[in-house]
């Protein structure tokens, strides 16, 4: 089922000009009955002309050559369109997201139970955005690639930042025995029942505003009436554009094939573009190895540092996945079992490749180690979107460290599986489609409302709101899994840990700053609120260049700041080598009290697990990559700029309140020129170029 | 919905003055473009830097680099590369049109001379250009930056919000605070120098310095129309500052060093003094009223601290050698302080009327009922004492027997209170000489230590009342 823009008459691609004069002609058919303004004029406009009197309330030149043609749709119209008094028939028409009418059969809440109850028959479709667990009563359904069986629970996770999932009847599969609801069932193809969960995260927007869309319904016309307290809204049938999730045709046949237990384990090798959908096809896939297929585990090694599935940014890592992913990318922290991840401090492998290398290589080491241990996983590897250049080369590295026996390319890899893969019929090669392209929609581009720096944003302030899990309770139960998240308090607000860098007592035995070599005494200005990475090193390890320049400069000098100056070793990987050194996760640095040597420290790891790191025998160093820090975790909006002035402190050495490294002034308090960053604009084209 | 606010690499807009005098102002002695690079260095690490901070360290650091032992083709790389990542981002952004202007009417709009752009395009394009070249396109880069970028720099606020409002909303030039700022610390640079000096030339230069100082402060304080702005930063940046030991004795010094300016003010400045009473005891009410649950030790010395100067300057006004002229004065602050619900208000008031039969007279029934208002609200009992009749001011209030009993053992409690804080304060003193002494053992005696240290070593959460306070300041 798909949802196709209305609109879209024209197929065929057409120049800037010719489109907008199309457009034209378009509004002016629609125009004419009841404008009275209208002077006669045809409206066939020549070229480079500005719009006419009679269009000015269209405001056509929304328009955007460089729009796609795909999201022109009418409700893509900006709101400049409201003064309008022609009735444009398309805007409000509600589009069918759902498939499924409601009847008192087969929609039912309990008041008792707090539980709602969907029956489904084949064919239908059912799209709730919101969290929710979805138990299954009897048949099988399947969501985002997972087929979830009769008795079977799962949570879902479905903000607005993504496509939302589709819940419909399981395929029929011969594998499978589906057992049919009872006849009384009034031929019902599936049962299911959904709760609402409290996973904290409907919360988000108190840290950061702009975020506190993504849990509301788009309006709608008719909505399955659900209770206010429910954290889940069912959406038949949207005004605003809606994406849902819909696989394109060619994927699921791939799906299948790589999910036989044909020569298996395989390693399968995702490449494609920037926003193809490798991370949406990365999960169906795994949806469905792991409910579909023999295999109930499955290992996923993400090489996408700028935007990780399951870590916050920067981070490359190993998983061991058992159970179904239903949400998004910020909200699948401690879903998975992290088998083992390196921070590698950017969000692109741009900045240092033979770095990134090495990590990727180490995690594939220790995926080898698995399966060498018994463990049948198929690999899924998920890489960035950076197939030209560099990173042509950087993909024919990774081949070659990946040794993939499957390879799928989405959207436009020509001449990237020519390049990156090796001659020989050893890799078998998949092409897709990307997703968002012919009728399915998946993240359209033009409906996109977040992008990949936003993402990253929400994951980061997710990281750092989580509840801290205290290892040692039992993992069986799913509630464990389940993320927990903590918007209550601003961070600022949250007591740090206190860790000493300096004395006999300290717990802080390097820090460093990636690719810099700094004075020092300028240690703290470059680390003060910042993001770090905690690393972990094996005191014992003699080989480590760390702790072998840890105990040459500062041997039992304990009065001193442990700094370690990255720029002395070749690169990152000469200073924190990828098989010595373990990342634990991220720290904020709030604070540093320089005349105690004491940090203070905010970090979602629970100081039972950190100070059991110290009594395994680790030392523990602080990294400073790139990473960057959300505003909204510096600053309490709720507070308000108006709070900050009232605030006044007595003594004690500045009396105005100060929030250091925050300009509060709109548009810049220095106002020179030069005064911004140098943001290059990428698709700036010469008078005259074609673009490709 | 506010604007969020933007990250910037430094902490504060005076660190970037601070930069900007390390990179321009060189003399014989000093030369503080290393340091200066340092810094940026140390910035860069934290994100992206301004463009025109970038090129300036880039220039600079050519600039230094430019040394005969270096070779002469790798100053005229490092040159070039400079310049042209300065042109490129500089004129870069500013293409905003949907195709390719020419560099040339970028660097036009944006006052940038066009022979930047020529030897940018020779670096890049044609041959690497002679070193002299380089080093004046280099100077004259390094002095567009100055006057289009670093100049501007000066012309913004300092550690008051560059929005700063005063209390009656007007809005107060942020020039006019920073010469204020400028002013105080003089004075205050004025009297640590002057410790000890005893010679009468030096003692009449301090005076000239003090007087200096006082008519311009006159003069802005006269012209400023939010004044309280300006008390604000002269009480809480500068009278209520304290150092770290807050001892007892330290509030004389103080008191001593600023009452001068205080004095030359009062005389000079219609509505000076009682700005600045209105000012204290607006300070002092605040952290009582803000920190009423958790009365933490950091806020009980606060409200004394400013207690305490509020009893010195009464104490002046008494002795008439502040506020002559105005009559009503004590009158106000006497009656502000017993219509304030605030202990600290009271004890003042209290204090005022136990040192001047007048103000008895007229405000000592008020301010007992007051204390008794304020002592029947369900606030948390201090230690309730024996009865000690040590002050004039008990006996003051002894007027009504049953309720007297619960007040004397109030302010009794305030009493102990106070001893107790004082003597803890001593002995918190005394234990860190302790404490410091035992460390300074520990240390020789390795071994020990680190069998010590492996048990004492983890992270620990903080473990009392966390304020919450903005990131990076500890």
């Amino acid at each position: 089922m798909s949802k196709r823009t209305s609109d879209s008459k024209v197929k065929a691609p057409l120049s800037a000009l010719a489109a907008r004069r199309l457009r034209q002609q378009q509004l002016a058919a629609q125009a004419e009955p009841s404008d009275s303004n209208s002077n006669g004029n045809s409206p066939a406009i020549a070229p480079g002309a500005e719009a006419t009197p009679t269009f000015h309330s269209k405001d056509i030149s929304n328009i955007s050559p460089s729009t796609p043609l795909k999201s022109r749709s009418p409700s893509a119209i900006p709101p400049k369109e409201t003064i309008d008094s022609a009735p444009d028939s398309d805007i409000d028409i509600p589009r069918q997201i759902s498939n499924f009418v409601q009847t008192e059969d087969n929609y039912v809440y309990d008041t008792q139970t707090l539980e709602t109850t969907v029956k489904l028959r084949r064919g239908e479709s059912f799209v709730i955005q919101g969290e929710y667990r979805i138990s299954v009563i009897s048949g099988n359904i399947s969501i985002c690639g997972a087929v979830v069986e009769t008795s079977v629970s799962l949570d879902v996770i479905a903000p607005s930042t993504q496509a939302l999932p589709v819940i419909e009847c399981a395929p029929k599969s011969k594998k499978r025995k589906v057992e049919k609801p009872a006849r009384k069932d009034g031929g019902y193809d599936a049962i299911f029942s959904l709760h609402s969960t409290q996973s904290g995260l409907n919360d988000v927007g108190r840290i950061c505003p702009r975020f506190d869309r993504i849990w509301k319904p788009p309006l709608t016309s008719t909505i399955v009436k659900s209770k206010g307290s429910d954290s889940f809204t069912p959406i038949l049938t949207a005004i605003q554009p809606t994406p849902i999730l819909t696989l394109p045709p060619s994927w699921q046949p791939t799906i299948t094939t790589l999910s036989s237990t044909k020569q298996s384990p395989k390693s399968i090798f995702i490449v494609g573009g920037k926003s193809v959908g490798k991370s949406t096809f990365s999960r169906y896939l795994l949806n469905n190895l792991i409910t579909n297929s023999q295999q109930s585990s499955v290992a996923y090694l993400d090489l996408d540092p700028g935007q990780p599935s399951f870590t916050p940014p920067c981070i490359l890592s190993l998983h061991k996945i058992t159970s179904p992913i239903l949400a998004p990318s910020f909200a699948t922290f401690g879903s998975t079992e992290i088998v083992r991840q390196h921070h590698v401090g950017y969000i692109s492998p741009r900045e240092d490749p033979k770095y990134y290398l090495r990590c990727a290589a180490d995690l594939m080491r220790e995926y080898r180690r698995l399966v060498e241990q018994g463990e049948k996983l198929t690999l899924i590897v998920n890489t960035c979107g950076w197939i030209k250049g560099m990173g042509r080369e950087l993909l024919h590295e990774l081949v070659a460290v990946c040794e993939p026996t499957d390879v799928v390319g989405l959207g436009d890899v020509d001449g990237v599986f020519a390049e990156i893969l090796p001659e020989g019929k050893g890799v078998k090669r998949h092409t897709l489609e990307a997703a968002g392209t012919g009728n399915a929609v998946g993240n359209t581009p033009g409906s996109q409302q977040f992008t990949p720096a936003d993402l990253r944003i929400l994951q980061t302030i997710a990281y750092f709101h989580q509840r801290p899990k205290v290892s040692g309770i039992s993992s069986g139960s799913s509630d464990n899994n389940s993320p927990s998240f903590d918007f209550e308090k601003h961070l600022t607000a949250v007591p740090p840990l206190i860790a000493a860098y300096k004395g006999a007592t300290k717990v802080i035995h390097g820090v460093t700053i990636l690719d810099t070599g700094i004075a020092p005494d300028l240690i703290f200005t470059g680390l003060n609120a910042t993001i770090v990475s905690i690393k972990l090193v094996k005191n014992d390890d003699r080989e480590h260049p760390a702790i072998q320049y840890l105990e040459n400069m500062y041997d039992e000098n304990n009065d001193v700041t442990p700094y370690i100056p990255a720029n002395q070793f070749d690169g990152t990987s000469g200073l924190l080598t990828a098989e010595g050194t373990v990342t634990a996760g991220l720290a904020i640095i709030r604070g540093v009290n320089e005349a105690s040597g004491e940090l203070q420290l905010l970090m979602p790891i629970h100081e039972d697990e950190i100070n059991g790191y110290l009594d395994d025998g680790y030392k523990i160093l602080l990294c400073r990559g790139r990473d960057e820090m959300p505003v909204y975790l510096m600053w309490d909006w709720r507070d308000g700029r108006a709070g900050q002035k009232e605030r006044r402190g007595t003594g004690s050495g500045g009396g105005v309140d100060k929030m250091p490294y925050l300009d509060f002034v709109d548009g810049g308090e220095v106002t020179g020129k030069g005064a911004k960053e140098w943001k290059v604009r990428r698709n700036i084209m010469r008078r005259g170029q074609q673009r490709r | 919905m506010l604007q969020p606010p933007r990250l910037t690499v430094w902490s504060s807009i005076d660190d970037l003055k601070h930069l900007k005098s390390l990179l321009y102002d060189q003399n014989a002695d000093y030369d503080g473009r290393p340091q200066a690079l340092e810094v940026i260095r140390a910035w860069s690490s934290r994100g992206r830097l301004p463009h025109a901070i970038e090129s300036t360290s880039h220039l600079t650091e050519c600039l230094l680099n430019d040394t005969p032992n270096q070779s002469e083709l790798l100053i005229r790389m490092s040159y070039s590369t400079a310049i042209c990542r300065f042109v490129n981002g500089l004129l870069d952004p500013a293409q905003k049109s949907h195709f390719a202007v020419s560099m040339y009417s970028l660097a036009q709009e944006l006052g940038l001379p066009a022979s930047f752009v020529d030897v940018r395009h020779a670096a890049t394009h044609e041959a690497l250009p002679p070193l002299g070249v380089l080093r004046t396109t280099c100077a004259r880069g390094l002095d567009w930056l100055w006057a289009n970028y670093w100049e501007k720099v000066e012309e913004v606020g300092g550690v008051v919000d560059a929005e700063a409002v005063g209390k009656g909303g007007e809005v107060v030039d942020q020039e006019r605070v920073s010469r204020v700022q400028g002013l105080l610390e003089r004075w205050e640079a004025l009297k640590k120098s002057a410790q000890g000096r005893y010679r009468e030339a030096s003692k009449r230069k301090e005076e000239r310095g003090e007087t200096n100082i006082c008519s311009e402060l006159e003069v802005i304080f006269k012209k400023s129309a939010g004044m309280d702005i300006l008390l604000e930063i002269l009480v809480h940046e500068h009278l209520l500052v304290t150092d770290d030991t807050r001892s007892m004795m330290s509030i004389y010094k103080t008191t001593e060093s600023w009452r001068p300016l205080i004095q030359e003010l009062d005389l000079r400045v219609e509505e000076f003094t009682s700005g600045l009473f209105n000012t204290f005891l607006e300070a002092m009410q605040e952290v009582e009223d803000t920190k009423d649950e958790n009365k933490d030790e950091f806020a009980e010395s606060e409200s004394e601290y400013t207690y305490q100067w509020l009893e010195f300057l009464i104490g002046l006004v008494l002795k008439g050698k502040l506020a002559a002229d105005s009559a009503s004065l004590l009158d106000d602050v006497v009656s502000r302080c017993i219509l304030s619900r605030n202990l600290w208000c009271l004890r003042l008031a209290e204090y005022a009327i136990g040192q001047s039969t007048l103000l008895e007279t007229k405000y000592s029934q008020a301010c007992t009922m007051a204390k008794k208002q304020l002592t029947a609200t369900p606030k948390p009992a201090s230690n309730p004492t024996s009865k000690h009749p040590t002050s004039n001011l008990l006996a003051a209030l002894a007027t009504d027997k049953d309720s007297s009993m619960d007040l004397d053992q109030e302010l009794e409690g305030f009493k102990t209170k106070l001893r107790n804080m004082q003597v803890q304060r001593e002995q918190w003193g005394l234990n860190k000489k302790i404490e410091a002494a035992e460390n300074a053992k520990a240390n020789l005696d390795t071994s020990t230590v680190v069998m010590n240290g492996n048990k004492a070593a983890r992270f620990r959460r903080v473990e009392a009342d966390w304020t919450p306070r903005p990131m990076g300041i500890a």
